[in-house]
Formats: structure tokens, C-alpha cells, sequence
């Protein structure tokens, strides 16, 4: 191997990324809240985090760079879009990382088969049937481990044991009374075996959730109307009210900004920034903010240069979000050259989306 | 088996009652199960016994219907029904012509406005491909062809979401129908001139002097050898066959002679200027071929428990007889491991929305609906989730989808036009449910059927 090439992938293996507590938390595992929200049809990175000192920026987005005036300035390289308002604000206190140039190699830029290999921390060319949090999520309690709130069970998926994927809390306590349970069985049919275990799951997540939420706890700060509003709601009500359970997988669908992106893009991370905002204030409230954390991924980010519909195609590294109450902020990873773009205009990943993952998992 | 159903039953019916009188019922089940075993052994001495055929329906129909298996029941013996199910003339849906054309681009770059337009269109003729598929399953004569064909599009995988045009995705399904039963091999030489099949595994883009080598890697791990029994250098010997085998601008089959390589390659220790139908061959000569094949099928139709001997028996005969499907899949269902398996399996997406609604002949359910059932389930149609194709067995089934399946079921029994219910329901239990099992009749018969549909041995097969 190339000397370079070497360096650089020991860099890349051994890259440190304190962000997510300090130093005395990772040995108490102290966070007890992971929501991993899924930014569904590939975020573009530059006008999220955006090298508004670059001119080469501007020249590679003629028409869809974001106005210097306008960004919000983190330090003299980067900015956060103006949509980002309140992740800037919470960044100024402490309680971002942004992890810079998040990618793989040999990246794919199909929707489907980037966004599986992100959820199960596979090789760009292996197919793995687990999700990534799968291992962190093998000792054999019968409390709920995971709630899918919107989209696949992405990182949460494989053979999915005390998962449960809800649109609401109601309908699914409704369609688990119909369950008979109580089930004994004795003899060899491994099918049945499954079925009958997955039946007893339900009921015994269904007495959970209601016994959790039985007395409910209101939120302290509404959230508004939308789709993914109200799983950031769902999220939040199920952690102020203690149902222990660790990891919610949400989604925001509509980042695959192929045509006029500007409005739509502005509009997708305003909903991220406001709905991330009130569930802070809301977990501040009931003092578990610094038991939280939120980590945002999507399957590749765009393309550095603008395509002819004021848009960005499939591209491949990109920025993403670190937040919570008790995480070191900062910036993390370096961010890929603008210089220095691939073949096809792509960005190249400066850190592997697998260490960003595997020191996350270290903290739970 | 009857003794797990038994003790199931008691829970579920007795659950409110005493244990005392639970185990006295167990008892009498298990008074019945010898009531039952000896009546099995004197009425299969005259006929084909009613399990038998229900078991056989159960793994290689769509959802039993009465006329099937009173028409099994007929059949002289079980190697006869068998025989006959392997042997049946095919019957093939009608061809579509508006599914067989493209989706025209207006020109090689589009504008915002044409670009919409032609997503539009693929978006229409992809909906209509998927409730013709549907529609398909649902009225089809030959429900074995078509478990046969649901097979190999996920063995030979490729997705519309990638392929994009219908057409030709439509195209493919036409080649698994015709080979479905037929050679193996023939259906593999043809795979690498099938279209649908070049574009999802990226060998447009295989070229003498830039490789690419997607389509060969799985030619070898998922389609013919798998895994462990190749090297990485076969299968880059394997990539330069299948260099230029790609597609023109009507997108059919065109292969490119300026850029295949056609020097010298090595492959099993054979070597010449191979193309890949050469390479074809001489694959297709390895034991681990016939015996992985076997093995996919056996998964399918026999039973979750691998037996290495058996596989490699059948192996032997697959190979022996130029792979082809109907000798093989004689012996599998006449093998002692296909017949011991009853109700061990767990039926796919399909096998439970598409069978139920072809049990009841319940032609008339809103398709688009059933349609979003199956992607609920899993298993979105015609869309597999990567090139390994839907793993099944246990994976089907977690707290999510065993509600949605239930979501379902509800949903069918409780659509007004569904069906004329005038049935005995304990003949209906009997037939819906692989395995024995006593359901009390409730005072109605929708009340009753929806006992049924919502036992968890219907989830079975």
C-alpha cells in the first residue's frame, strides 16, 4: 500500500471524536436516550454546513449558494444555513458536534443501497442483515429497546427483538388488545415458537407503554403539525414519562432536492432545527436533556456542483449533527477539499461513517 | 403437533377458567390425537388422505382453494399428485402489449418540465405492471408456475426501483414463466442476455478496459456457486467473459464485440477465449452448483432444516438430469422431509395477502390496498431489498408486521363484497389451518372465520 494511502487510513481508523461527553460520562454510560433521525433522500452538506469563505463555493453553486450575508458564522471556514437558527444557538451553548465529511469508500449512490449500508455499517460491496445498534441490544430483559417512529427500522432492524414501530401509541395499545397471549407451548415448531414469542412481545411492550403512561406527563412546549413533528412529540412524551426505552428511530423525508432546492431545502431544516428545539426545552424541563442524545444521518450527501435544475444529484460525504445536553461541541473531522473532488465531482469522505457509529455505541 | 395446538387452545379459550379443566381437555385432545392417527393409518390404506394434499397445496399453491384439493383427493396416490401437479401443462397469463414498451425519453438531457413528465409516466406504467402482477397471482390457474416464478425472481433478483422501466422488469417475469419449469441452465444463459438483469447489476459499465464486476460476483455467490467455493480471481476471470454484454438504445439485449475482451481466460482450470456462456458452462459442471441451487429450493419448499445428505442426493439427480426443474422437484415433494414438515414453515407477504384473497376467490378487494400490504410486510412487489433478495423464514414475522398481518386479516374478513360465507366452518378451519387444531365455532360465521384468520397457525404453512 501506497505510504500515503496508509497514513491516511490509520488517521481515518484511529480518529478520535470526543464529541459525545466528557470524559468521566463515558465511564458512567450515563446517556440514556439515542434518536437517531434518518434526513431521508440524501442531505445536501454544503448548504448545511456550508465553507462560506471559499470562493470555489460559490463558483460550483452559482445559483443555489447560500448568500454570505446570510449564514450563520460557526468560525472562519464554516456556517450553519440560516434555517439552522436554533442548532446555532445551542452550538453557542455547548450542546453541538458537528462531525465534518462523514462517508465511506467506494460510495453507492442508490438511495437504497447507501441508506442500508449505513444502517447496517456494512462495506460498500457487503450485505448485512443486522443494523448496526442490533449488537448493542442482545441481553435477554423483556423491556423495550427501541421505538421506529417513521421510515424503516434502518439501524434498529434485523431480527428485531423487543423493537416496536409505531405511528401512535393509542392505535398500537388498541391493536395489541386483540392479541390472546399467555401462550404455553411445548414441541419443536421453530415457526410457531417465533410467532407465539413475538405475540407475548407485543402484550408485554403493550402493559409497558401502558403502565408507563398511565399517569401522562403533558408537555411543558407544544409541537406543531406535521409528520415529523409529531414523532419528535411521540419521542418526547415517551421519554418524559420513563418508558426506558433507548433508542427512537425517526425520519424526515424529502432531502432528494434534484430540482429548485433553495425553498425546500430551507423549509426541511427549519422543521429539523425548531422540532430538535422544543424537544430540548421540553427535556430540560423534566431534567433529562443531559441524558439525550440526537444524532442525525442520511444515506449520502449531494453532489458539490449544482446540476442545470437548480438542484444537487447523489453525492456522497456530508456533515451531520451531534446534539444533546451533556456532549463536548465543537467541530469534528475535516471538510473534504472543494479542491480536490473525484472524478464525477463528488466530494471524498474524510471520516468513516462506521467510527462516527462505533463511538456512539461506545457511549450507550 | 396436535398436543402444541391443544395446550394452545386451552389458553386461548379456557384462558378465564381453572387449570383443572384445561387438563382435562389436554387429555381428551390427546384421546382425539389417537383417534385421529388411527383413522389416518386405516383411510390412507383407500384414498389420498385429505392431509396429505393439504400439506402438498399448502407449500406449492397460493392459498388452497376447495376445487384444488378436492381434486388432489382424487389422485390415486401421493406420488400421483404429485406427479401431476410437476406435469400439468402450463397455463401462461395473456401477454400485455402496453407493458411491454418503454417509457420514450424525449431526449437524451431533459429539461425541469420533461423530466417530470417522464417520471410521471414511469410512475404509471410501474403501477400498472404491479396490479397486473397482482392481479395475476390472484386469478392465475397455475398457482405452482407462479410460486415457481415468485422463486426465481428472487433468486435471479432485480428491482424495478433501479431498472426503472417497466418493461422490462415485465420482460423478465415472461423468462422466468418460461423456464420456471423448465432448465435451470437454459434459464441462466439467458439472464446474462436479459436486460433488466445487465442494468440492476451494473454490467452496462463492464468494459474490456475498466471491468466492472457486479454482475459477475453474484453470478457466482447468489446465483450458481455462493460462497467459499470461488475465488476473487475467478471472478474476475468470470467479469472480462461478461465484458460488452449489454444493452442498445430500445434498451434490448445487444452485445458489444469492440468492448469485450475476448483474450484467454482460466476458470476450474479450463482456459480459451471464453465468452460467458462458455463460462456458463463449465460453472454449471461444479457439484457446489447444483447442490447450492438445491439447497435455495429446498428452503423454499421443503423445510427450514437443512439435511446435507438428502441435499447432496438430490443434488446429484438435479445435475445429472441437465438441471432440469421437474424431475427435481418431483423428488423433493415426495421426499420424507418434505412430508414431515407440515406447518413448520411461515408463509411470505405474498403467500398470505395473495393466498387469502385466492382462497375466498376475493377478486374484487381494492388491489392498491393489498398492494401497500405487502410493502408494509416487507416485501414491496417486484422491488427486492437488495440483490441477496428477501431472506424469509423467521425474518417475516416481528411485533410490527404480526400486527400488520393481523391489520389485514381483520380488514379482509370485514370488507362487505368479500365473500358468500356459506361454508361449515369446521371444514374451514380445517382447510385454512396446516395443522390440526379444534376452533370452537362462534355464533356467527364471519365471527368464526376471524377466529381462524387470527389463529397464529394461519400465519403457517
Amino acid at each position: 500500500m501506497d505510504r500515503r494511502i496508509l497514513l491516511k487510513y490509520m488517521a481515518l481508523s484511529t480518529l478520535n471524536m470526543p464529541f459525545l461527553l466528557q470524559a468521566d460520562s463515558i465511564k458512567k454510560k450515563k446517556h440514556k436516550n439515542l434518536i437517531l433521525i434518518e434526513l431521508k433522500g440524501g442531505n445536501d452538506g454544503l448548504n448545511t454546513v456550508v465553507p462560506y469563505n471559499n470562493p470555489l463555493y460559490y463558483k460550483l453553486r452559482p445559483n443555489i449558494a447560500l448568500e454570505k450575508s446570510s449564514v450563520l458564522v460557526i468560525d472562519d471556514e464554516v456556517a450553519l444555513h440560516p434555517s439552522l437558527k436554533a442548532i446555532k444557538d445551542m452550538y453557542d451553548k455547548n450542546e453541538v458536534a458537528i462531525v465534518q465529511g462523514i462517508g465511506y469508500p467506494f460510495p453507492n449512490r442508490s438511495h437504497f443501497r447507501s441508506i442500508e449500508i449505513w444502517d447496517t455499517a456494512s462495506k460498500s460491496d457487503e450485505y448485512l442483515d443486522d443494523g448496526w445498534l442490533h449488537s448493542l441490544n442482545n441481553d435477554n430483559s423483556q423491556d423495550i429497546k427501541g421505538v421506529v417512529l417513521g421510515g424503516n427500522y434502518g439501524p434498529l432492524s434485523g431480527q428485531t427483538k423487543n423493537i416496536i414501530k409505531i405511528k401512535s401509541i393509542k392505535s398500537f395499545l388498541n391493536q395489541s388488545k386483540h392479541i390472546n397471549g399467555q401462550i404455553v407451548m411445548t414441541g419443536d415448531n421453530d415457526s410457531l415458537k417465533h410467532i407465539l414469542n413475538t405475540e407475548n412481545q407485543i402484550i408485554k411492550s403493550a402493559n409497558i407503554l401502558k403502565k408507563k403512561l398511565s399517569k401522562t406527563k403533558k408537555l411543558s412546549y407544544t409541537f406543531k403539525k406535521s409528520d415529523f413533528s409529531n414523532q419528535m412529540k411521540l419521542a418526547t412524551e415517551l421519554i418524559i414519562n420513563n418508558a426506558q426505552i433507548p433508542f427512537y428511530k425517526l425520519s424526515l423525508n424529502g432531502f432528494d432536492t434534484h430540482t429548485n432546492q433553495l425553498l425546500k431545502h430551507s423549509n426541511l431544516l427549519k422543521e429539523l432545527s425548531q422540532n430538535i428545539e422544543i424537544m430540548k426545552k421540553n427535556l430540560e424541563k423534566s431534567g433529562q436533556w443531559k441524558d439525550t442524545i440526537i444524532m442525525t444521518y442520511s444515506e449520502f450527501g449531494r453532489r458539490a456542483g449544482e446540476n442545470a435544475s437548480k438542484g444537487t444529484d447523489h453525492g456522497t460525504a456530508a456533515p451531520h449533527f451531534i446534539v444533546g445536553g451533556d456532549i463536548k461541541h465543537g467541530i469534528y473531522g475535516e471538510q473534504p477539499s472543494l479542491g480536490k473532488l473525484e472524478k464525477n465531482g463528488d466530494l471524498v469522505y474524510s471520516t468513516d461513517f462506521r467510527n462516527y457509529y462505533k463511538h456512539v455505541s461506545k457511549s450507550f | 403437533m396436535l398436543e402444541e395446538s391443544s395446550i394452545y387452545l386451552c389458553s386461548v379459550f379456557q384462558k378465564n377458567q381453572n387449570k383443572s379443566l384445561c387438563c382435562v381437555l389436554y387429555c381428551v385432545m390427546n384421546f382425539m390425537k389417537l383417534l385421529v392417527l388411527l383413522s389416518l393409518v386405516v383411510t390412507s390404506l383407500f384414498s389420498l388422505d385429505f392431509n396429505s394434499c393439504k400439506h402438498l397445496l399448502n407449500r406449492t399453491s397460493l392459498g388452497i382453494t376447495h376445487e384444488e384439493l378436492a381434486s388432489c383427493q382424487k389422485e390415486k396416490s401421493y406420488e400421483n399428485a404429485v406427479k401431476t401437479l410437476v406435469y400439468k401443462k402450463n397455463i401462461y397469463p395473456p401477454y400485455v402489449k402496453s407493458l411491454s414498451q418503454l417509457v420514450k425519453k424525449p431526449s437524451k438531457k431533459l429539461n425541469t418540465q420533461q423530466r417530470k413528465k417522464f417520471r410521471q409516466a414511469l410512475r404509471k406504467q410501474q403501477n400498472e405492471l404491479k396490479i397486473w402482477w397482482f392481479k395475476n397471482l390472484l386469478t392465475t390457474k397455475d398457482p405452482f408456475l407462479e410460486k415457481m416464478v415468485l422463486f426465481w425472481s428472487n433468486h435471479f433478483t432485480s428491482s424495478l426501483k433501479k431498472v426503472r422501466q417497466p418493461s422490462l422488469i415485465y420482460q423478465q417475469n415472461i423468462l422466468f414463466r418460461k423456464y420456471a419449469l423448465g432448465s435451470y441452465a437454459q434459464l441462466l444463459h439467458a439472464i446474462v442476455e436479459d436486460p433488466a438483469m445487465l442494468i440492476y447489476l451494473d454490467n452496462r459499465a463492464n468494459k474490456k478496459i475498466h471491468p466492472n464486476e457486479n454482475l459477475a460476483r453474484e453470478l457466482l455467490e447468489l446465483f450458481t456457486m455462493g460462497e467459499g467455493n470461488y475465488s476473487e480471481k475467478d471472478i474476475k476471470e468470470l467479469a472480462r467473459s461478461l465484458s460488452g454484454y449489454s444493452v442498445d438504445k430500445q434498451l434490448k439485449f445487444r452485445f458489444k464485440k469492440n468492448i469485450h475482451d475476448n483474450d484467454v481466460k482460466i476458470l476450474f482450470g479450463k482456459s480459451g477465449n471464453f465468452n460467458v456462456h462458455d463460462m456458463i458452462d463449465i460453472i454449471l459442471q461444479q457439484d457446489a452448483t447444483s447442490e447450492f441451487i438445491v439447497k435455495k429450493l429446498w428452503l423454499e419448499f421443503v423445510s427450514y432444516e437443512l439435511n446435507e445428505q438428502e441435499i447432496k442426493r438430490l443434488a446429484k439427480l438435479f445435475k445429472n438430469n441437465n438441471y432440469e426443474m421437474k424431475p427435481l422437484m418431483v423428488e423433493m415433494l415426495n421426499s420424507s422431509y418434505f412430508k414431515l414438515d407440515k406447518g413448520q414453515m411461515i408463509k411470505s407477504p405474498i403467500e398470505l395477502i395473495a393466498g387469502t384473497l385466492r382462497s375466498f376467490k376475493s377478486v374484487n378487494f381494492d388491489m392498491k390496498i393489498a398492494l401497500r400490504y405487502l410493502n408494509r410486510l416487507g416485501q414491496n412487489p417486484l422491488n427486492p431489498p437488495n440483490v441477496k433478495g428477501w431472506v424469509g423464514g423467521e425474518r417475516w414475522i416481528d411485533a410490527n408486521t404480526l400486527l400488520v398481518r393481523r391489520e389485514f386479516l381483520n380488514k379482509f374478513v370485514r370488507g362487505d363484497d368479500m365473500i358468500d360465507i356459506t361454508f361449515e366452518s369446521e371444514n374451514l378451519a380445517k382447510e385454512l389451518i396446516p395443522l390440526d387444531v379444534l376452533i370452537t365455532p362462534a355464533n356467527t360465521n364471519i365471527k368464526t372465520l376471524r377466529l381462524i384468520l387470527q389463529h397464529p397457525l394461519y400465519q403457517l404453512k
